[in-house]
């Protein structure tokens, strides 16, 4: 009976561990293998192939020039933002803050498709430049400078609300005290303000190194015949079974060099010079730029900045709503909801909608219950134990590997018949994509379940345990309740991951079912838009798809931030 | 520096946190804003400074208008209730701040920094510590020589004890006592406190919903309340009620009130006596506290160890006459 009832506790840990050693475990040491091993003996040639192929390297360059360059673009633009937003008084600050915020839901291939249509040969912002330069190629923004532009200000939302969080964070009294000992703004800016940024900057140039260097859909859609960076040289060497090896081996560099900055930038962490933080400290108040001219200009340059990232946005909701005419020459003509209506009732235009909120709801929910298992084995006790630190920090493992290495990891492994999953082939069919999609979203599921679980009194537990209740059944009624609004925060967040999602989708979607970043991008691919009605036809599906991912992510970010609240007011 | 406030009022929208607020304080004096939280100590100390704007009325330094000078032209060195100790620079680099600013040598700065961290007792070890190395007494310390090294006009320190815990509260109020012996400035301290403030204080002004209740020494204000708020603000006192007020054969202005110091009241001596019942007796270590009722009124009283009545035990309290205190104003207005 004991041993019975010990078995049924453990079922969920066995079934969990089996998962990621299965599909996280597995895909890695199986990628290393294909690369390493030719059958015989250890060999080098994949990464021998790679240094000597002109495409590889330049790709490997170029991926170093983007990480670099969007390292100072957007911590420069992003500094801007958020001093704009929470540190000076500036006219218009909370609408400049929700402008500055929509990339949030305007991300990943969708915000590439949007510039494309604003910036690109038939945009209207191109040919208003041709009316000035009638010389300008209408293909002017293409390769690198497009793609740092792009991912420029695509970046800069999550940069400026962690550096916005960090000046709120700040003790008003040092400024004060500074200006009381003869400082002038600018000083206080220099000497005090932006040094309490640097360990924040230091990680966020580390992310937007990573960013760079990883990146997929602006290359893809942006970077012409002349910029290609790697995870693109990743996808075109996947399609060829000649130039297989190279993908996996150019996965595993790109994976290596991410894994370095990471540990780079965790050693930096822990090298933060200073910990010291006020006990209570003042709350940070605006400041008003005294200088009028310094004033004006930073209030232009940062309604420009607005602009440039409203401009794709609202180009996108109103040209979705009007002819595929004016879509196509993007001159306003009459509104009409005929688009949507044909969108949402063609299943060729519909599947791909309801395929990505399939998989991303399906993969959220995965990803969670895992965390659930793992967090609650890992925090409920002093010590967790061995098992359930190894399950943890097995979790903890994608946040380490690029989309592409997950991706290629689990074509490769699974492309044979594996003892594991009962000796089935999953290369091709409909599970491989949840299964990537659930992976990487163990580790931000993970951490965020544990700080749950922490903040759960634990003493609650222990009351129902004193009368009697089952381990279930207290998790169910009296810890889970608890963390209700933190779980669907959880559940919004990973949900709103993948809904777009090219980068992992486009590596292990089945053919069978397209999802929405695959649709997107198959609609911007010149290759698919020979025929004039078929381009008019992708640009429009592509405009309404965009609105729809927005309106659901706006959706999303709204549960959040109520489940954020009542989490808030829960804990007063 | 004498510094003086001449009719001041500071306005947040229609709410008037400070209301016609005038005083001069004496040079090298040192020289307390007590009040309540919320009276608006603070915002008077930060209109000082420049910190806050003042809507009417003026502020003087050294007989110069400096009301709308921006707190950096003031020369004003000021400590902070969290110190506002710069977290990315060392000690060092924080009392050197102001320096660098005037664009000081290298060697004027350095020997400055080294002047005043002995002057505030810094141990010279710490100048190239972190802030996040140093204890809560030390962080004080670092705080006020950073106040210090520009040769400020004049001091102003915010509640600067307030994050302490209680024995090194006394230690360092006894270390600014000192500093300022030493330095012979004029220190404006702002607390809550009033033992800091009776202890530290030439001079003290006791603030009140955005008025001065009283400006006087330490012993005027403790021994002779101007108002009732001041009276029941500073130390323990007891009110008299109309009987034994008309018992002492006093007679009261409309809506003055006496009062006397529970020291004032003893079990052997005195021009006046009264019965009185034990109603509560606490020890406090050094003696005893009684709470007993005589007549209509509450009385406190303070003995030594070796005296003790129970509860419900008839004593008779003395007190003389001269130490009944009687200030005009409504008491339930200061409560």
């Amino acid at each position: 009976m004991r041993q019975n009832k010990s078995f049924r506790g453990l079922l969920p840990q066995i079934v969990v561990g089996w998962f990621l050693v299965t599909f996280v475990l597995l895909p890695n040491f199986g990628l290393l293998q294909h690369v390493f091993w030719s059958g015989t003996q250890i060999t080098w040639a994949p990464f021998h192939k790679i240094f000597t192929s002109a495409i590889a390297m330049h790709a490997l360059g170029n991926s170093l020039i983007l990480g670099l360059s969007l390292a100072v673009t957007a911590n420069l633009i992003g500094i801007f933002m958020a001093l704009v937003v929470s540190y000076f008084d500036i006219k218009g600050a909370r609408w400049l803050q929700a402008g500055y915020l929509t990339t949030i839901i305007y991300s990943g291939i969708v915000v590439a498709t949007g510039y494309l249509f604003v910036y690109g040969r038939t945009g209207f912002v191109t040919r208003w430049l041709q009316q000035v330069w009638p010389h300008l190629s209408p293909d002017w923004f293409t390769g690198f400078p497009a793609v740092l532009f792009l991912m420029t200000f695509a970046a800069t939302a999550n940069h400026m609300m962690f550096l916005t969080t960090r000046i709120q964070q700040l003790d008003f009294q040092t400024i004060e005290a500074a200006r009381s000992l003869g400082a002038n703004q600018w000083q206080i800016l220099t000497q005090i303000v932006l040094p309490a940024l640097v360990p924040t900057l230091t990680t966020l140039t580390i992310m937007l190194f990573n960013t760079g260097l990883g990146a997929m859909s602006a290359p893809l859609i942006l970077g012409g015949d002349h910029f290609s960076t790697i995870t693109p040289t990743i996808l075109t060497f996947t399609g060829n079974t000649g130039t297989y090896n190279l993908a996996a081996a150019l996965s595993l560099l790109l994976g290596l060099m991410q894994v370095v900055l990471l540990l780079l930038g965790r050693w930096l962490d822990r090298r933060k010079r200073y910990a010291f933080k006020t006990k209570v400290p003042a709350p940070m108040r605006k400041q008003k730029i005294h200088q009028p001219f310094v004033n004006g200009l930073v209030h232009v340059v940062a309604y420009l900045i607005w602009l440039i990232l409203l401009l794709p946005v609202g180009a996108t909701i109103i040209f979705s709503l009007t002819s595929a005419t004016a879509v196509a020459t993007e001159k306003l003509g009459q509104f009409t909801w005929q688009n949507y209506v044909t969108i949402l009732t063609t299943p060729a235009t519909l599947n791909p909608i309801i395929t990505s909120l399939v998989y991303a709801t399906l993969s959220a929910l995965a990803a969670i219950l895992i965390g659930l298992v793992v967090a609650r084995a890992v925090t409920r006790r002093q010590s967790a134990g061995l098992v359930n630190q190894t399950l943890a920090g097995v979790m903890y493992l994608p946040w380490l590997l690029p989309a592409p290495l997950i991706a290629i990891g689990l074509i490769t492994t699974f492309g044979s018949a594996q003892l594991l999953v009962g000796n089935q082939i999953l290369t091709g069919g409909l599970s491989l994509l949840l299964i990537g999609y659930t992976i990487t979203r163990l580790p931000f599921s993970l951490r965020f379940l544990e700080s749950l679980f922490y903040s759960v009194d634990a003493n609650t537990e222990e009351a129902a345990q004193s009368m009697g209740a089952p381990a279930l059944y207290r998790f169910g009624t009296v810890v889970l309740p608890q963390m209700k609004a933190g779980v669907l925060a959880i559940m919004a967040m990973n949900i709103l991951a993948h809904l777009s999602d090219y980068d992992l989708s486009v590596f292990l979607f089945s053919p069978l079912v397209q999802p929405l970043g695959v649709a997107i991008r198959a609609n911007t691919d010149p290759a698919n838009a020979v025929s004039g009605d078929g381009a008019v036809n992708g640009l429009v599906a592509n405009l309404i798809y965009s609105v729809i991912l927005m309106v659901i992510g706006a959706i999303l970010l709204l549960v959040l931030r109520r489940q954020s609240h009542q989490m808030t007011s829960n804990t007063f | 520096m004498k510094l003086a406030l001449n009719d001041v009022t500071i306005t947040y929208g229609t709410h008037a946190a400070v209301q016609h607020v005038t005083m001069a304080i004496p040079e090298k004096s040192f020289f307390t804003l007590l009040g309540p939280s919320g009276s608006g100590k603070s915002t008077i100390m930060r209109a000082i400074t420049g910190f806050n704007t003042v809507s009417q009325g003026e502020v003087q330094l050294d007989g110069q208008n400096i009301t709308h000078f921006p707190p950096e032209k003031r020369a004003i060195g000021m400590v902070f209730q969290n110190y506002a100790l710069f977290p990315t620079m060392r000690v060092y680099d924080n009392i050197a701040y102001g320096l660098r600013l005037q664009k000081l040598t290298k060697q004027a700065i350095d020997a400055r920094v080294k002047e005043v961290a002995e002057i505030v007792q810094l141990p010279s070890d710490s100048l190239e510590k972190e802030i996040s190395a140093l204890s809560g007494g030390q962080q004080q310390r670092v705080a006020i020589a950073r106040s210090l090294a520009p040769n400020p006009s004049l001091l102003l320190l915010d509640e600067p004890l307030s994050n302490l815990d209680a024995r090194l509260r006394v230690a360092l109020r006894r270390e600014l006592k000192r500093l300022q012996n030493l330095l012979q400035m004029t220190i404006i301290y702002v607390t809550h406190d009033q033992s800091e403030a009776l202890t530290l204080s030439d001079q003290i002004a006791v603030v009140n919903e955005g008025r001065i209740e009283q400006i006087g020494t330490p012993q005027a204000i403790y021994q002779t309340p101007a108002t009732a708020f001041v009276a029941n603000f500073i130390g323990d006192i007891n009110r008299l009620g109309p009987q034994l007020v008309t018992n002492l054969a006093l007679t009261l202005a409309p809506q003055a009130q006496a009062y006397i110091r529970p020291e004032h009241l003893t079990l052997d001596s005195g021009d006046f006596t009264i019965s009185g019942v034990v109603r509560e007796v606490e020890y406090f270590g050094s003696g005893y506290r009684y709470t007993l009722l005589a007549l209509d009124t509450e009385l406190t009283l303070i003995t030594a160890p070796q005296t003790l009545y129970a509860i419900g035990a008839a004593v008779t309290v003395y007190f003389n006459r001269g130490d009944v205190v009687v200030v005009a104003g409504d008491e339930n207005a200061s409560e």
